[in-house]
């Protein structure tokens, strides 16, 4: 069992990411609407994992990345899987494995789609 | 350099198009009325070749009647005959005159002929066939067509001669060569054609000189208009009344302007927000579906199994829709970037094979690839390529009835990839085949084996993706048999 963080500002996503996270997967699971409330939550619990929406009601999964970078260096290295609405992705690859995005998510997902990228996801951050 | 500045290019685009399109037309006419005319003096010259034979009887029949002596015999009479010189000039200077002949009852003849082979032909046809003589012996008159004249099939026009005291004394033919009457007819055809080419030419050079002339004036007034318009807008108060309306016209058009630009952006990004905020809900239906079926919630019966499966179903049909709604808008409005590069054609192949693998054998499919050489390189947008990939094959197993085979595979040759998708299913119906590219058509009377019917987009997403990638798109298709789509890809960037 791993903890995660889930940030999405949609509550109905992001009680179903909550369900199947816990649910399904039987994770610890924590939950974050806004980019302030998710670098609270990081800086506080530390999760094994974060799942992202990339547009939230204050901002972005960017920006909540460059936050990081700034205030807590240390959890760049939690892996992060991105959820997003958009189907071609514009962002630069090399930035986003420097934040720790280990993957993204297209909307909608399959259970199995989160599963196995949770699944590859996690050990990961067990080996480094 | 002064010259340059004088020629408005622009300017003058719609002018050389009414041009273009005015001279085209009256060239169409003109081609379609110069048929008619060479069609008419075909059929004139075949008149005029009857009407050469009759007069070549009546002169001959008169000069029998007027010249037969009955006293004397009859090779007298026809010897003298022979040497009528009007008769002889009129069929040595008829164009269509092969012969003319005088027999009589007893089969003595005299012949004037154009030629010895005629001459020898002569003489062996002087009798007739029993429809022949009856038709004579009724109205005095018969035609006949003999195939087996020397130079090709001749038609005969036969009248009997009676003497002064209605004594019959035999028979007038004239033979009219039909391929003498075709070869004057067909020589004057030509000539007349070229004739009539050069009237024409001339003609069409002309009115494309006057249609440019006026529309370039009228089109130089109005872009002169409008930029006097313009400097009066920027420079400041307009002068008299005329400048007003100017000034006017030229804002209201600006604003149309404007207007059809806002609207198009606004629709676009309308489509985008739209289809972004519908993810959300269908990630809930189809999540919680999903979520339902895994027995996360309790236990699920064999029936509820089959209602959540067609609502997770329909929840991934509605987005597929949205997601070719959406590629159809953005490729229409230019908000669609490729990514064009170099790629595998066996890897993006063998990922759509792979995602339908599994559907293929639950439906009792034969799912193959056809890879001639892995190692083939095509350049496009890898991710667009397996979306079309993806597209055929959804349809190519929509289709397909059990036991049928679906082929993915491509080929290379000079410069160019080309991928296709082939199936084992009903095939599409020949009428169907032209328009099915086109946006939201659907073939009518198929009915789809398995899963849902489309909107009747995805074809027509995948000619246009195909297309903004310089390559085209195809199908081939034998009712009864199937269907193979093929398109192309260039193998390496083209030279811009």
């Amino acid at each position: 069992m791993s903890s995660i963080l889930i940030i999405d500002d949609d509550p109905v996503t992001r009680g179903f990411l909550r369900d199947v996270c816990a649910q399904y997967l039987g994770h610890k699971v924590s939950e974050a609407a806004s980019v302030k409330e998710a670098l609270a939550l990081t800086r506080a619990a530390a999760p094994d994992a974060v799942l992202i929406d990339r547009r939230l009601g204050d901002g972005s999964a960017e920006d909540y990345f460059q936050a990081l970078a700034k205030t807590a260096p240390s959890a760049l290295g939690i892996p992060k899987l991105i959820i997003t609405g958009e189907r071609p992705l514009d962002w630069d690859a090399d930035a986003m494995a420097a934040f720790g995005v280990a993957g993204y998510l297209v909307k909608p997902c399959r259970l199995d789609e989160i599963k196995a990228a949770l699944d590859s996801a996690l050990p990961k951050r067990t080996a480094a | 350099m002064n010259f340059l500045k004088k020629i408005r290019l622009p300017a003058l685009t719609l002018s050389a198009k009414i041009t273009v399109t005015v001279t085209l037309y009256l060239a169409l006419a003109l081609t379609m009325l110069t048929g008619m005319i060479v069609h008419l003096q075909k059929q004139t010259f075949s008149i005029k070749a009857r009407e050469s034979a009759a007069t070549a009887i009546a002169e001959l029949s008169t000069a029998l009647f007027n010249k037969w002596r009955p006293q004397a015999p009859v090779a007298r009479n026809v010897r003298a005959l022979s040497a009528y010189g009007d008769l002889r000039r009129m069929v040595f200077e008829n164009d269509f005159l092969a012969y003319i002949v005088f027999q009589d009852s007893k089969g003595e003849v005299r012949y004037i002929a154009k030629s010895l082979p005629e001459y020898v032909w002569m003489m062996r046809h002087t009798s007739f066939d029993p429809y022949t003589r009856r038709l004579l012996a009724m109205s005095g008159s018969a035609k006949r067509t003999l195939s087996s004249y020397p130079e090709g099939a001749v038609t005969e026009y036969i009248s009997s001669v009676k003497g002064p005291s209605k004594e019959p004394l035999g028979e007038v033919r004239a033979g009219i060569s039909e391929k003498r009457v075709s070869a004057a007819a067909g020589q004057l055809s030509m000539m007349t054609m070229l004739k009539i080419a050069a009237v024409n030419l001339l003609a069409l050079v002309f009115v494309a000189l006057v249609v440019f002339s006026l529309a370039s004036a009228i089109e130089r007034r109005l872009y002169g208009m409008h930029r006097r318009a313009r400097q009066m807008l920027d420079s400041g108060e307009p002068r008299s009344d005329a400048d007003n309306v100017l000034v006017h016209l030229t804002r209201e058009f600006d604003e149309l302007e404007n207007l059809v630009t806002s609207l198009k952006s606004k629709f676009i990004e309308l489509a985008i927000t739209i289809s972004h905020e519908f993810r959300s809900p269908l990630q809930a239906i189809e999540g919680y579906a999903d979520f339902l079926r895994k027995g996360c919630a309790g236990p699920v019966t064999p029936l509820q199994d089959k209602y959540l499966k067609i609502i997770g179903e329909n929840a991934e049909r509605f987005q597929g829709f949205i997601d070719n709604v959406m590629d159809l808008v953005r490729l229409g409005g230019g908000g669609l970037a490729l990514h064009p590069a170099a790629f595998k054609a066996a890897d993006v192949v063998s990922r759509a094979q792979e995602l339908f693998a599994k559907q293929a054998a639950e439906n009792n499919i034969r799912l193959k690839t056809v890879e001639p050489d892995p190692g083939l390189q095509a350049y496009g947008d890898s991710s667009r390529i397996y979306q079309i990939l993806v597209n055929l094959l959804a349809n190519a197993l929509k289709f397909t009835p059990p036991e049928g085979t679906i082929a993915i595979g491509f080929a290379g040759s000079s410069g160019e990839v080309e991928f296709f998708v082939s199936d084992t299913g009903p095939g599409i119906p020949p009428e169907a085949m032209g328009k099915l590219f086109s946006e939201f058509y659907q073939v009518p009377g198929v009915q789809p084996v398995r899963g849902y019917k489309g909107l009747g987009i995805g074809l027509a997403l995948c000619k246009k993706l195909i297309q903004a990638q310089g390559g085209a798109i195809r199908a081939e298709s034998e009712p009864g048999k199937g269907t193979s789509v093929y398109f192309t890809l260039p193998s390496k960037p083209r030279m811009k």
